[in-house]
């Protein structure tokens, strides 16, 4: 290919953009080619490779120069137009994403095991006590308050039932047996349904609030990321 | 190179070698120049000069030169303003990054 073929080329390369920015390209390598003289003309060619790089260079440059270029880049800059090194910040975001994944997990998991222990915990909180600390617990973690309040629901029934047949079994003795027996069947009854209570909740808070919980951290991170990622792209 | 060169630094490159030049400088020289100090492709240089100009940091001027014209590119204020700030830039970061090679800072 000599410098006619290539100039020739490249024209017809560069006829999708504006007749001006054409012009000003086709008379910079004309130029470019009359001050490396005659005897550079093969050397000029080989560097400068085919006319369609050339011409992708130039159209890829007009396609972003409404970016802003006023800032350090670790990005290559012969790498961005060949689109080689655009991997990095992808790689970069999968990484925060592998980081964070993991952040999720352990929270889930550190929550659970609060939930579950607040479960096994909260029939030996009596009372007021547990009625007061139940309910700063519940404003707290306002999307958990259905739950505590089933929770206390649990521990209420436990305890009524307990009570009920213990007033059943004195009954038994106190007053006639047939109102005693009558006063501990209820007492079972209420403490089967404390039992149906318990698994809901067990199955509320292994399943249902780490659901919930992974949607807020979701959106919570979502928040973050968007930030940093802000700041990435100013870089 | 072993290093990239990010289109900051290709821009501060050629406006520091165009204001080398008072009465201002042509392609292919500019080409040569960068090329002197820097591993670029030839084609690389033109939208980055094209780019300079129409951000106002160069100017062009054609001139007759051996029977043609010759499109010559000079910097501007502005250019001289951006060149000063890149080379402040520079400064800061290719000393933390030297620092760091040399073991000269705490992280």
């Amino acid at each position: 290919m000599n410098r006619a073929q290539f100039m020739e080329q490249l024209e017809k390369l560069l006829s999708d953009i504006s007749e001006e920015e054409r012009q000003e390209a086709l008379d910079y390598y004309e130029s470019y080619f009359d001050d490396a003289g005659e005897d550079q003309e093969a050397n000029v060619i080989r560097e400068l490779g085919s006319p369609g790089k050339v011409a992708a260079i130039i159209k890829a440059d007009l396609r972003e120069s409404s970016q802003n270029y006023g800032e350090y880049t670790e990005n290559g800059f012969q790498d961005d137009r060949v689109k080689e090194d655009m991997q990095m910040p992808e790689q970069r975001g999968s990484r925060a994403e592998r980081g964070y994944h993991a952040e999720r997990k352990g929270s889930n998991a550190g929550v659970i095991l609060v939930l579950i222990l607040l479960v096994f915990i909260s029939p030996l909180i009596k009372g007021a006590v547990g009625g007061v600390l139940g309910f700063i617990v519940a404003l707290a973690l306002l999307p958990f308050l259905i739950v505590f309040g089933i929770g206390a629901a649990v521990v209420g029934l436990f305890a009524a039932g307990i009570a009920v047949i213990g007033a059943g079994i004195g009954a038994c003795f106190s007053a006639s047996i047939g109102f005693g027996i009558l006063g501990i069947g209820v007492g079972l009854l209420i403490l089967a349904l404390a039992l149906v209570g318990l698994v809901f909740l067990v199955w509320a808070a292994t399943k249902v609030l780490p659901a919930i919980l992974r949607k807020f951290i979701d959106f919570c991170s979502r928040l973050v990321n968007r930030g940093s990622k802000k700041k990435e792209a100013g870089l | 190179m072993v290093f990239n060169t990010g289109a900051a630094l290709l821009d501060a490159i050629v406006l520091a070698v165009v204001s080398k030049e008072e009465e201002g400088t042509y392609g292919y020289k500019i080409t040569q120049d960068v090329r002197s100090v820097l591993e670029v492709s030839e084609s690389t240089l033109y939208p980055v000069l094209r780019r300079l100009q129409k951000d106002e940091c160069l100017e062009t001027y054609d001139m007759a030169y051996a029977g043609r014209n010759r499109r010559y590119y000079k910097i501007t204020e502005k250019g001289m303003a951006q060149l000063n700030l890149y080379r402040v830039e520079w400064k800061n970061y290719s000393t933390k990054i030297t620092k760091l090679f040399e073991g000269g800072i705490e992280l």
